[in-house]
């Protein structure tokens, strides 16, 4: 059965929706150990997919291939680490744990479609229950107004974003006739490219898509999301849908519109660099952690993006394509930034904000080992070797050089320099500065195991990362 | 239609043990005509502060959506006058049962911009319950037709009355979804006891206080014949409509939706209005589990048996 | 012309003038009433594209239904202060020559469709006439648009989560609010003092946190 991670992950949704319901206040922490097992299960079920042949289920609407298993991968991984930095924070907060983990189990579930869809319809309604999914768990702190505002910009900007988006799959309709991916690609194959039409919705859906992965200009709505949003919830935000939306990226620009390879390369290289660069030199000026976080996750969609301006469709596992470099990098991404969140969770659980600079003063006496992992994960942010962070940006500039970008390259490398200064001052606060304040930090077997997963994943996927990127080439051999 | 407000005036009137309107004309026979004359000539009066748009334009829309919805309603079977085929009713549309409860949807637009558009606070109110209550109760409404559709088959009323004519009719295969359109019926049409839009006790008299004339007289007629069309619908949907013995069709079909006027007059003689509280209550979380449960079930047997 | 093309345009230029109306005009409750006239000109659309199901699903869902709610939200808030508000906002100079840019765009890229080149959208075997029919859409719909029309249902399961999850529970909710927003003054202050660098946007902003 090709789509049965997915069911595993439905029944868990709709099971943690109804046990909310059902148990006491009390046993209510026990859900952590359902999402648990339900994730864990529908990732054995998954990675038991891996290899297999391509099938095509619901009338052409989703495939399973190695594509879908890969992502699935990502999302399962997310989730798991999620779930286990969330139960700290949503206990000292009184944040309702079972609506916390259905819902984070229903983006979940829209993510994995959205890998999934082989067809326009499904990867609308798919990227759909993902982002509503997420503005709610953004506003589910609702007795903090900073939560609703941040709940209610993500849905406003993300509805219109959505209503671009659609209207420029509905373009892409309008031109060929098909709404399945593969057909789109065969009718744009055997037609003219130099098409206004084809410009146009190649706009619109840069555009609609560009909101979702938080591209420049189209990243307004980040910094305060992420700000606003329980710090479990931002985590998975900046990492679950983002991934997802470059998934539903790769489906659409190079499954679908593969053939239009030349006419939307430039663009994607333009906003790369934008996005990049902005992001970064805004990043130096904030004082508040998670506003810093959020335009570094901002910074590594420009950089990402790379991948697939360098991207050439048909390249498939050639070792320094753009696409297999992508999604290497959104594999290490996810560990890394999961785990620089995990530690602001860590550290305002016991606090009314603690989300500034100076929260971190002395940690690194305070918490030694905590402070360790925070700082292998911003050197691994900010790319520096052997860690997982530099070979990421490493395949993605050999792409770019490969693909005749080398201005592309530079301007990554460049940035690359800038975001030192704002990773490394985490650093030097941490250990640097002193503090007198006592505040307790919290301490939770969870949260311990998560940060303790995440540090080594950053750090073998570094040292170790031959075998990771035969997985994420693995994934591409269908393009 | 205008002899409904003399049918209710002296149906009630004899509920009361009182004798009703009986001056003007055989019996009273000639009241309703006397009551557009007066309304006719009254003078058009509109408040300082109402829209100028809206005001104007809301008991038109009740109208309107009122006597559109009518014309789905078949009185007959198709038949031949003169070599000419003539159909059995105004029009018949495939979809005629969605027609039907989009367009009475429509109406609740009149009693909201009405209550809006007065600029006064009781029609504003009067607006308010109306809004509410309609859009709670249509999702009831349209659930009990739907499963009277999942019976039939089919979603024109035609083929509604077809299915009944030649079998039982749809009120012994369907009792609980008889019982909720009912109920929901009332309410749609606000009437007694789901009166609170205008309760005038409470409102002065609800989104059309400050109407006056003929446009007061519109909305009124909405109102009655709103309460002509659900008891045609509720004949023609558990009823088996036209059909019947002896008698030609627009005749069944007069007697039985006869039979339901009677009863909603019954029903605002005899009951005291909810609570505001007890009309949502009621609908959310009594009838609405209610509908769903059996149109679950219809769904289910009519899978089996087909 | 015959008759149906006739009355489609008629409908399509309704359509238009009154989706225009929906956004300029200053008074909501007209803008809704619009907005109301317009789905009931796409459901006449409908309905002439043979359509009918689809045609009244409009008519119940969107104008019976949804502008209801939102007339009735907006009976509950006072829009008269809303309309004194001015509809243009500063980035009126950013982004009026954005929008003619779309506008010429969009009107290029309409200009350049050569209708007839474009391959024939992938209808099954169905007739024109019977494609709207009730019978066809179910088949279509539980058959090869069956994952998305589950997916719709969660997506609906969602909402409605959201919903309940964010409506508040009153006055215990409105209790804690106040009980984090005095400890956010204090945090605020104790910081302030200390003299910790505040962001100008951290003093609009109130700082959300935990009542320790």
């Amino acid at each position: 059965m090709a789509v049965l991670p997915e069911v595993v992950v439905t029944v868990l949704a709709m099971l943690l929706l109804l046990l909310d319901a059902v148990l006491p206040e009390h046993r209510k922490s026990g859900l952590t150990w359902l999402a648990l097992l339900g994730f864990v299960v529908a990732g054995a079920f998954n990675l038991y997919q891996w290899g297999s042949p391509a099938q095509s289920a619901y009338g052409g609407m989703v495939g399973a291939d190695n594509f879908t298993v890969f992502f699935n991968t990502l999302f399962l991984a997310t989730a798991i680490l999620v779930v286990l930095m969330a139960p700290a924070y949503l206990r000292e907060r009184a944040l309702p744990f079972g609506e916390f983990y259905s819902l984070l189990s229903f983006a979940v579930l829209g993510m994995m479609f959205t890998a999934a869809s082989t067809d326009l319809i499904s990867l609308f309604v798919s990227i759909e229950l993902m982002v509503i999914a997420v503005y709610i768990l953004a506003g589910l702190a609702r007795r903090e107004k900073r939560s609703n505002e941040a709940s209610l910009k993500y849905f406003l900007l993300g509805a219109f974003a959505s209503a671009i988006l659609v209207y420029g799959m509905s373009w892409l309709y309008g031109i060929t006739g098909q709404t399945n991916l593969a057909k789109i690609a065969g009718v744009l194959k055997a037609t003219s490219l130099d098409n206004p039409l084809l410009l146009m919705t190649i706009a619109l859906l840069a555009v609609g898509v560009g909101f979702k992965v938080a591209l420049v200009p189209f990243h307004a709505w980040t910094p305060d999301a992420y700000e606003g949003a329980p710090t479990p919830a931002t985590a998975f935000m900046s990492v679950g849908p983002k991934a997802a939306a470059f998934a539903a990226l790769l489906r659409i620009f190079i499954s679908a519109m593969g053939p239009a390879q030349p006419d939307y390369s430039l663009l994607f290289a333009i906003l790369a660099v934008l996005t990049m660069t902005l992001a970064n030199v805004v990043a130096i000026q904030q004082n508040n952690i998670k506003r810093m976080l959020a335009y570094s996750s901002i910074a590594h969609s420009g950089y990402i993006l790379v991948g697939l301006a360098a991207a050439q469709p048909g390249a498939g596992s050639d070792q320094v394509a753009g696409i297999p470099a992508l999604m290497f990098y959104l594999f290490v991404y996810t560990f890394m930034t999961l785990g620089a969140f995990a530690i602001v969770a860590y550290v305002q659980a016991g606090q009314v904000t603690g989300e500034s600079f100076d929260d971190y003063r002395a940690l690194g006496r305070r918490a030694p080992m905590t402070a360790i992992a925070m700082t292998l994960f911003m050197l691994s942010l900010t790319g520096v070797p052997p860690l997982a962070g530099f070979f990421g940006k490493a395949y993605l500039i050999l792409a770019a050089v490969h693909s005749g970008m080398a201005w592309l390259a530079v301007a990554m490398a460049v940035n690359s320099a800038i975001s030192a200064y704002y990773y490394l001052r985490v650093v030097v606060v941490m250990y640097m500065s002193d503090t007198t304040e006592r505040v307790p930090l919290y301490r939770s077997p969870f949260i311990h195991s998560m940060l303790a997963v995440a540090s080594l994943a950053t750090f073998f996927v570094g040292v170790f990362a031959d075998p990771f990127l035969r997985f994420a080439q693995g994934a591409t051999l269908g393009f | 239609m205008a002899y409904m407000t003399w049918f209710e005036r002296r149906v009630i009137g004899r509920l009361q043990v009182r004798l009703g309107p009986n001056r003007v004309g055989i019996g009273g026979l000639l009241q309703p005509l006397a009551d557009a004359l007066k309304l006719f000539f009254k003078e058009d009066v509109r408040p300082a502060r109402a829209d100028r748009i809206l005001f104007p334009l809301a008991p038109a829309i009740s109208l309107f959506a009122a006597l559109a919805a009518f014309a789905v309603i078949p009185f007959g079977p198709t038949t031949r006058i003169a070599g000419v085929e003539v159909p059995g009713g105004i029009a018949n549309l495939q979809v005629g049962l969605l027609y039907l409860v989009g367009i009475s949807s429509l109406g609740v637009y009149g009693l909201v911009l009405g209550g809006w558009s007065s600029g006064s606070k009781y029609s504003l109110i009067g607006g308010l319950r109306a809004a509410a209550q309609v859009v709670s109760y249509e999702l009831i409404l349209g659930l009990a037709l739907v499963s009277v559709a999942l019976v039939a088959g089919t979603l024109s009323l035609e083929g509604v009355v077809g299915g009944q004519a030649n079998g039982l009719p749809y009120v012994i295969l369907q009792p609980v979804a008889f019982l909720l359109y009912l109920v929901a019926a009332v309410a749609e049409t606000n009437r007694a006891p789901f009166d609170l839009p205008e309760a005038d006790t409470e409102l002065v008299a609800g989104y059309h206080t400050e109407y006056g004339g003929m446009r007061f007289a519109m909305f009124f007629i909405a109102e009655y014949v709103n309460v002509i069309t659900v008891s045609a619908l509720a004949a023609t949907m558990f009823f088996a409509g036209w059909s019947g013995p002896f008698l030609p069709g627009p005749h069944w079909l007069f007697i039985k939706m006869l039979a339901f006027l009677f009863l909603f007059v019954w029903l605002r003689a005899t009951l005291p209005r909810l609570r505001y509280d007890q009309l949502m209550r009621l609908s959310w979380s009594v009838l609405l589990p209610l509908a769903l449960i059996n149109l679950l079930a219809t769904a289910v047997v009519v899978a089996v048996t087909r | 012309m015959n008759a149906p093309t006739a009355v489609f345009i008629v409908l399509a230029a309704v359509a238009v003038v009154s989706s225009l109306n929906v956004i300029l005009r200053r008074n909501p409750v007209h803008s809704a009433i619009f907005l109301a006239l317009t789905i009931l000109c796409l459901a006449g659309e409908f309905v002439l594209l043979n359509a009918e199901f689809i045609a009244a699903t409009e008519v119940i869902v969107y104008a019976g239904a949804i502008i209801v709610l939102f007339l009735f939200t907006m009976m509950l808030l006072d829009i008269r202060g809303g309309m004194r508000t001015r509809q243009f906002q500063n980035q009126f100079g950013l982004a009026a020559p954005i929008a003619v840019l779309l506008v010429a765009l969009l009107g290029a890229a309409v200009g350049a469709i050569n209708i007839s080149g474009l391959p024939a959208a992938a209808l099954s075997t169905l007739q024109a006439a019977q494609l709207g029919s009730v019978q066809n859409l179910g088949q279509e719909l539980y058959s090869n648009f069956l994952l998305p029309f589950e997916l719709a249902s969660l997506v609906l399961t969602v909402g409605l989560i959201g919903a309940i999850g964010l409506a508040g529970h009153g006055a215990e909710d409105r209790e804690e609010q106040v009980r984090i927003e005095e400890a956010l003054e204090f945090d605020t202050k104790v910081r302030a003092k200390e003299g910790g660098h505040l962001e100008p946007e951290e003093e609009l902003v109130p700082a959300g946190g935990h009542h320790a």
